[in-house]
């Protein structure tokens, strides 16, 4: 134990940077397990969690009193509003809203992420998916009566966009009623669930009810497009971690055969030498794994909490298999990484061990060393580049750390900025960021045309197009589907076309690919559409990229379109905030919102960016890792003819040359090499994400690899191996000559 | 006469240990001096402080007009490049490069161009009868074609000073005094050395001058200067 120790602290160095790199491998691989752990069916977790509702039920209180409706095992009846609220003048969305006294109760226990529960009237909950920055803490006013926002909540069942005191809904509109039945796993059951809940209530008690079975299909439509990135960057973050381990940890046992020889020498047996070396390596990677599990832990907060968002679940904690799994995983890693070369160190003899531990082989290399000593560059950067050759086996290890490091960036670019392109498409805030909308109801606009010439005259406006929306059927589809009517020009507003092209005529349409795969149909196709009783044949002229309602749309060109909605392009330089106001002071008294295209939408690309610059910062931190022991192992082992270089006149800034250029060969081809398998992996992954979300991809949004790109990229892999290697090359330079001449 | 090397009042401590005590030392330019003492007296120690390989803990230590003890690391490299020439008890050659490529490096490293290092390089293989072995390793030669392309190596850059320390340490008799007629010719067409030995035939037979330190400081002769 006193030699294990001894080796521990003779090699300080050595164990930092087992312990920095289990670290920093166990730190990637819990963040990346715990990501792809939470992407499994995070929505059936977090419903179970909260006794999600199987069906969430609306009662016209009219026909049936609240005492009717209350039973065991059910939550309600709760007062129930869609209300429309303003908040600084500005009206919101419509909103559900319930009264509801506590959060608890048996089914859909609300959780309360943010502030407290409603206490008593003129207090409302937001929940979260509709609370915006704007909101926290902000006062809506709801028929005329302030509400202060106390608190953000989430109902995993969807079961209101807000909730206030019972007290503030004295005349609701309906009952909310939330059930749990003891088979709802189709959607027959929770039908037949229904029928029996409501057995014995007056005809048209029930106005309407929901099956938990949507509100999951929606939210596991959300995941799906993330997983295949998570399982991408979770394999790479693996076989990344394992490679660099090996390499670090029976690096450091090989560059310990000095030690094992002089051990052998002193009377260990083969035994306590292997026993010896594997428990050296162990203590630091214990150490490393234990705070790599809790940094990973620490770093998948946000993370998780954020994906939560994304997959509209409850909170995501990492599961504890993980906690278990990695570490021990990990150990097991480092034990065999050890345990190899100790055994070979332990049937070498002593003199053996000494010899191998002294420094590699003069041979490896030398043929290297020649045809580079006669290229024009400066000797210390020759003699760098030729140090690989010497160290075959090390080069190609630290090769396929910076290979895997470089493709992880280069693929992570090229997603990032495909999603960005992606967003674009789906939101259309940047082509489009203005929206003028039209209200319903009693007091709609006629639609005469003033608002358009509005729109039109204000200074600043580019490009408006009026929009209308219609449900249509299609022969052979079963229930209606919106169609989203044009009264000209689409192609400024950032929609894309997959393939195809734009229409032309009113009897032209683009479909997304959901609803050509729904009808077996292709882009040059014809179809038959109903609307209001009449029939007519279009034509597919093009395959939008669209996913709202999984795609089962129709999109048309109507120029005499009696538009509801307008979105409205501005000219370069216009501030979009004033260009707003304006307009809204032009409409003010006429019930219609101008507002901008919503910037939370941008949210799930935040997100996803966010999960990407993490684990790839992990990971080409990992490979710098490795580039850094490679680096240390080798100035080690030629500690003394680094004295005899410093003693010939090596400065300080060769010597940092000569070991930057021992790494930069090989960072440079690695980064090559990368540059083919990030793309690869992009071109894969990418439309693998797409297939999950049900739909094909522009063509445009896989092209993101610029030449200017991708010579940044190139440069990626001798990036990571410059930076790993740069400080063991600050300390080469610090070496003092007079020890080094003195090293074996 | 300015000497060529002049260390004044230098103490050098590693730790609790003391290598050199206020050791004042001068060496002329052309002379041959031998630096005798037993192991641990501080020689080694006195010749990494001339070449600049160490910094003493106080003194002075000018060379060749150069004050060596001010030098930051990049001066004190660029400084052994050009003046100082060092042959050691095992040779030092990089065994990963040939006999040329290791006789070429310091002018390599200094940046001298390579056809003009290569005329020197030949010259200097000739003269010290090793040309035959230009692309062989070191570790195909003997111990004393070895101490030759050291010598060799280090006389590329045409230093003011040779420093050897136990030259002909790892040599057998015969080749050992094949290496020290070289030393002596180089001595006698005008190049400063200093030898470090702990042999005193050596000493006597190669040395104008030989200085024996013990514990750090000079035994011989007695007087505040050493030579």
């Amino acid at each position: 134990m006193t030699a294990i120790l001894a080796g521990v602290s003779r090699r300080r160095l050595t164990a930092v940077v087992v312990a920095l790199v289990v670290l920093a491998s166990g730190t990637a691989s819990v963040l990346g397990l715990g990501l792809l752990a939470a992407s499994d069916a995070p929505f059936d977790h977090a419903f179970a969690q909260q006794s999600g509702a199987h069906a969430v039920a609306a009662f016209d209180p009219s026909k049936v009193p609240a005492t009717g409706l209350a039973m065991r095992g059910a939550s309600g009846p709760f007062p129930q509003a869609t209300v429309r609220p303003t908040i600084d003048g500005f009206r919101l969305s419509p909103m559900t809203v319930v009264g509801r006294a506590d959060p608890l109760g048996p089914v859909d226990k609300v959780s309360v992420d943010e502030g407290r529960w409603v206490r008593g009237p003129g207090e409302i909950v937001l929940n979260r998916e509709f609370a915006g920055p704007r909101l926290a803490g902000a006062t809506l006013t709801v028929d005329g009566r302030p509400l202060r926002v106390v608190g953000v909540a989430y109902s995993v069942s969807r079961t209101a966009d807000a909730w206030v005191s019972p007290q503030d809904l004295p005349h609701p509109q309906s009952l909310q009623m939330l059930y749990r039945f003891a088979q709802a796993a189709t959607e027959d059951q929770v039908r037949a669930g229904m029928i029996a809940v409501t057995r014995g209530l007056p005809t048209g008690a029930l106005i309407g009810s929901r099956s938990y079975l949507s509100v999951r299909l929606s939210a596991n439509g959300a995941i799906a497009p993330i997983v295949p990135f998570l399982v991408a960057f979770a394999v790479l973050g693996v076989v990344m971690s394992v490679l660099i381990v090996v390499n670090v940890v029976s690096g450091s046992v090989v560059a310990g055969y000095f030690r094992i020889g002089m051990l052998k020498s002193l009377g260990f047996t083969p035994g306590q030498v292997v026993a010896a070396h594997v428990v050296q390596v162990l203590l630091p990677a214990a150490l490393g794994v234990t705070l790599g599990a809790l940094l990973g832990n620490l770093l998948s907060v946000p993370l998780l909490e954020d994906a939560a968002q994304v997959y509209g679940t409850g909170a995501l904690t990492v599961a504890p298999w993980i906690d278990v799994v990695v570490p021990a995983g990990l150990l097991t890693l480092v034990a065999l990484a050890a345990l190899v070369p100790a055994l070979r160190a332990g049937r070498l003899s002593a003199i053996e061990a000494i010899t191998t531990g002294r420094a590699p082989r003069a041979e490896h290399g030398r043929a290297a060393q020649r045809l580079l000593g006669g290229l024009r560059l400066p000797r210390a950067v020759t003699l760098g580049l030729a140090r690989p050759f010497a160290r075959p086996a090390r080069a190609a290890t630290m090769l396929a750390a910076v290979l895997f490091g470089a493709t992880t960036i280069t693929f992570a670019l090229g997603l990032g900025s495909s999603l960005y392109l992606i967003e674009d498409a789906l939101l259309h805030d940047r082509s489009a960021p203005l929206e003028v909308a039209m209200m319903r109801g009693p007091d709609a606009v006629p639609y005469d045309g003033s608002l358009l010439k509005t729109i039109k005259d204000q200074p600043g406006t580019a490009h408006v197009v009026g929009i209308d929306r219609r449900d249509v059927t299609i022969p052979g589809l079963s229930g209606s589907l919106p169609m989203t009517v044009f009264d000209g020009d689409v192609s400024w507003t950032g929609r894309q076309l997959i393939s195809g092209r734009w229409f032309r005529t009113p009897d032209e349409v683009v479909v997304p690919t959901g609803l050509l795969n729904s009808m077996a149909l292709s882009v040059g196709d014809s179809t038959a559409l109903e609307q209001d009783g009449a029939r007519r044949t279009v034509h597919i002229v093009g395959e939008i990229f669209e996913t709202d309602d999984a795609g089962l749309q129709v999109f048309a060109l109507d120029p005499a379109a009696t538009a509801t909605r307008y979105e409205v392009a501005l000219t370069p330089g216009t501030d979009l905030e004033t260009y707003r106001n304006t307009l809204q002071t032009a409409l003010q008294g006429r019930p219609i919102d101008v507002s901008l295209n919503d910037e939370n939408g941008r949210r799930l690309f935040s997100i996803l960016l966010g999960m990407i610059s993490t684990l790839t910062v992990l990971l080409a931190v990992v490979a710098g890792l490795g580039v850094f022991n490679a680096v240390v192992l080798d100035t080690r082992e030629r500690v003394h003819d680094l004295g005899v270089l410093k003693a010939i006149g090596m400065e300080p800034r060769q010597t940092i040359a000569m070991v930057i250029a021992g790494v930069a060969g090989l960072g440079l081809l690695a980064g090559l090499v990368a540059l083919p398998a990030g793309l690869a992996l992009h071109r894969w992954i990418l439309p693998v994400m797409a297939a999950a979300a049900g739909t094909g991809l522009p063509p445009g949004d896989l092209d993101v690899y610029t030449w200017d790109r991708l010579t940044i990229l190139a440069a990626s892999g001798l990036t990571i191996a410059i930076l790993g290697a740069l400080i063991p090359a600050t300390w080469a330079a610090r070496t003092h000559p007079a020890p080094a001449l003195r090293t074996e | 006469m300015t000497p060529l090397i002049q260390l004044t009042a230098v103490t050098k401590r590693y730790d609790a240990a003391t290598a050199l005590r206020e050791l004042t030392f001068e060496v002329g330019a052309g002379e041959a001096v031998a630096v005798m003492g037993a192991s641990g007296s501080g020689k080694s120690t006195l010749l990494n402080l001339v070449a600049g390989l160490d910094r003493p803990t106080s003194g002075t230590v000018a060379v060749d007009g150069v004050q060596v003890h001010a030098l930051s690391e990049a001066g004190a490299a660029r400084f052994r490049r050009q003046r100082i020439g060092m042959i050691f008890q095992f040779f030092n050659l990089l065994d990963d490069l040939t006999v040329l490529d290791n006789i070429l490096l310091p002018s390599r490293l200094g940046g001298t161009p390579a056809g003009r290092a290569e005329i020197r390089a030949a010259e200097l293989m000739a003269a010290l009868r090793i040309d035959r072995h230009a692309t062989t390793y070191p570790a195909r030669l003997s111990g004393g074609e070895r101490q030759r392309v050291a010598i060799a190596r280090a006389l590329m850059n045409r230093p003011a000073i040779l420093l050897a320390d136990e030259p002909t340490g790892a040599l057998d008799t015969a080749t050992g005094e094949d290496v020290l007629d070289l030393l002596l010719d180089l001595n006698r067409t005008g190049q400063t050395l200093i030898l470090v030995t702990h042999d005193p035939a050596l000493a006597a037979r190669c040395a104008q001058r030989v200085v024996t330190l013990v514990d750090g400081a000079v035994a011989a002769p007695a007087g505040g200067v050493a030579r």
